[in-house]
């Protein structure tokens, strides 16, 4: 099912971001706590540093907790806008696992990336409708039959310009725009049982997340043997701020106060065991996060269907 | 200290006879905490529930940023840590004496085995702090602009008795974790089902039967009207949630407007299985007032969400109906 990871702030190696904590993205690989699965499927980042709009990006299908790339890389790249993802997938006879099923999803020529926590149930009997949403030039470029891969070329459908590079409002609107049309086509397919959509946008300015998740409560099937924990659970998101992320006294976290935040933390579940100073996102809305300014602009909106 | 926004809600030892009082206060032992002196910190477990017997404790909650806010004092006759106590979560926030003060500890195991096992008397005390709770939850969805807007419209929604399959849906519900099969079977006869259709609007409480409405497939959002949208100072809920509790509760009745999120099947039971004469009422009682925590805890958390994004919009305080209109 997936845990996600994104920061936006002053510039910060990246092993703090991944490594450091004691609930960190890669310990969240073999053991999430927000989560009754592990995210074995790989691992995938963009990330930005101030004076480049293009990101670095990495991807291993590997466990990042054995990578010694990504270790030896992270301690060495300090970056001030994230977006991370550990794939996690449910097991089966013919799992998608690969370089290419990696998030976050960033197309040649794009300024935006997408990573997806959760599932979209019955994707390919979506895939007829939203074949019709794509715009062509945007369609070339999908190279998988996976759920995410597509929902993040319908978002850059949804973009007037999808090169270009899209303040907070835009991104929001766009992300509205692709529940809509994933909406629609799943209603087209008759397709009525809980897939949750928690969505992550990062440009390297900006950040956008939505915590959403269609029909909800409605598990699969007629066998109450067959309804799982996580058909009766959103899925989870959160968030910090602050002006720093730092250690202190053995625990990382947001320092400074929110007056004047310059650093944003966003994540699947919090960083740390202690969760005191995160928020959770409220089930069907969004949550934006504007930086290149003295503070990073904080705005929500619900999702209204 | 900073002194509070708001003043705590619901004073529990006025509302309870001198019997109950003295049942509850005999469960527990008198601590004696110094100014600044901490009962417990918000993030850890929660074993045992306060009463405040003499001087005042505060609420402090931490905030994005590592900085705190106090979120309400409580006074002699107030009680705390419930939540923690009824749903079993890590402690919301952290207690703290304003000066010296006296309060009295009751542990999780006997107030369980009062409430669960107490008879009349633990089903009464039970009903008074699930009560209470109800009262805070209101004055928590109300923070934001004065008011929870109810909104007189909605589906007609046709009742029908629960099978065998619903017997076996409860099952597999955390609420219903301490009913057995039997229990279970025990139950159909006193429940109803009715069905919504994606993005229909119902108010519950609904009709003239009494009863208490949880969700038993699908979710619901608390709805304000159609140009506002959602109502987002009260949580959505999904399969196994209470919808409304005050028949349960015996306080009034009044209806919210509620939107399908997902195609959902509702579940209303009896009021009279809440009912001291039923053998059901104590568990059922239990669970509803462990929902009602939860619902609180959830509340709670949207309120500072949406006061934050709201902070950071304008720097000013302003009605939170203008964030949903945002």
């Amino acid at each position: 099912m997936c845990r996600v990871l994104a920061y936006l702030g002053e510039p910060l190696p990246l092993d703090t971001l991944l490594y450091a904590a004691d609930n960190s993205l890669v310990r969240q690989s073999y053991a999430p706590r927000r989560l009754r699965m592990l995210n074995l499927a790989g691992f995938g980042i963009a990330a930005w540093d101030p004076d480049h709009p293009e990101p670095y990006t990495y991807h291993t299908p590997g466990l990042p907790a054995f990578d010694n790339n990504l270790r030896s890389m992270s301690r060495n790249v300090q970056a001030s806008c994230v977006l991370a993802h550990v794939r996690g997938i449910p097991f089966g006879e013919n799992p998608l696992v690969g370089p290419q099923f990696l998030h976050p999803f960033m197309y040649p020529g794009m300024r935006v990336a997408l990573a997806h926590n959760g599932e979209l149930h019955r994707f390919a009997e979506m895939r007829p409708a939203l074949q019709r949403s794509l715009r062509p030039e945007i369609a070339r470029l999908v190279r998988t039959n996976l759920d995410s891969e597509w929902i993040y070329a319908v978002f850059l459908s949804r973009l007037a310009d999808p090169g270009a590079d899209h303040s907070t409002g835009e991104l929001a609107d766009a992300l509205v725009g692709t529940l809509e049309v994933l909406g629609h086509a799943r209603e087209k397919a008759g397709i009525d049982s809980v897939s949750s959509v928690n969505l992550f946008v990062a440009n390297g300015r900006n950040i956008v997340a939505a915590r959403f998740a269609f029909d909800f409560g409605c598990y699969p099937g007629d066998d109450p043997r067959s309804i799982m924990p996580w058909h009766l659970d959103y899925l989870s998101l959160w968030y910090s701020l602050g002006h720093a992320y730092e250690c202190h006294d053995g625990e990382w976290k947001m320092v400074g106060g929110r007056e004047n935040a310059t650093a944003m933390l966003l994540a699947s579940e919090p960083l740390t065991r202690d969760d005191s100073t995160w928020l959770e996102v409220p089930e069907y809305s969004l949550v934006a996060f504007e930086g290149g300014r003295r503070d990073p602009l904080v705005s929500a909106r619900m999702i209204p269907f | 200290m900073e002194r509070p926004r708001r003043a705590l809600t619901g004073n529990l030892v006025e509302k309870l006879s001198e019997g109950d009082r003295a049942r509850l206060f005999a469960l527990g032992r008198s601590r004696v905490v110094e100014a600044g002196g901490e009962l417990v910190r918000q993030g850890t477990a929660g074993d045992c529930l306060f009463i405040v017997e003499e001087g005042e404790v505060a609420v402090v909650r931490a905030l994005p940023g590592d900085e705190e806010e106090v979120l309400i004092v409580a006074g002699a006759g107030m009680i705390l840590g419930e939540m923690s106590v009824l749903d079993g979560g890590m402690r919301a926030a952290s207690l703290r004496a304003v000066g010296r003060c006296v309060v009295r500890v009751v542990g999780i195991g006997a107030f369980e085995a009062l409430t669960l096992h107490g008879g009349e008397a633990g089903h009464r005390l039970l009903r008074s702090v699930a009560a209470m709770v109800h009262e805070r939850l209101d004055a928590t969805c109300a923070a934001g602009d004065g008011s929870c807007s109810i909104v007189p419209a909605g589906a007609s929604l046709e009742w029908s008795g629960a099978d065998r399959y619903v017997a076996g849906l409860l099952g597999v519900l955390p609420a219903f974790a301490s009913f057995d099969a039997a229990d279970r079977e025990a139950l159909v006869p006193r429940l109803r089902v009715a069905e919504l259709r994606r993005g229909e609007e119902v108010v519950l409480p609904h009709g003239d039967a009494p009863g208490v409405t949880m969700v038993l497939r699908g979710a619901l959002s608390p709805w304000l009207d159609d140009e506002v949208g959602p109502d987002i100072m009260r949580p959505a809920v999904g399969p196994g949630w209470f919808v409304d509790y005050a028949w349960a509760l015996g306080l009034g009745h009044g209806t919210r407007r509620w939107r399908a999120r997902s195609p959902t099947r509702l579940l209303r039971l009896d009021a009279e299985l809440f009912e001291v004469a039923s053998p059901f009422a104590a568990r059922l009682l239990y669970t509803l007032s462990r929902d009602l925590a939860s619902t609180l805890r959830r509340a709670t958390a949207l309120r500072m969400h949406f006061e934050m994004a709201w902070a950071h919009r304008t720097r000013r305080a302003a009605p939170l109906r203008a964030v949903q209109e945002a």
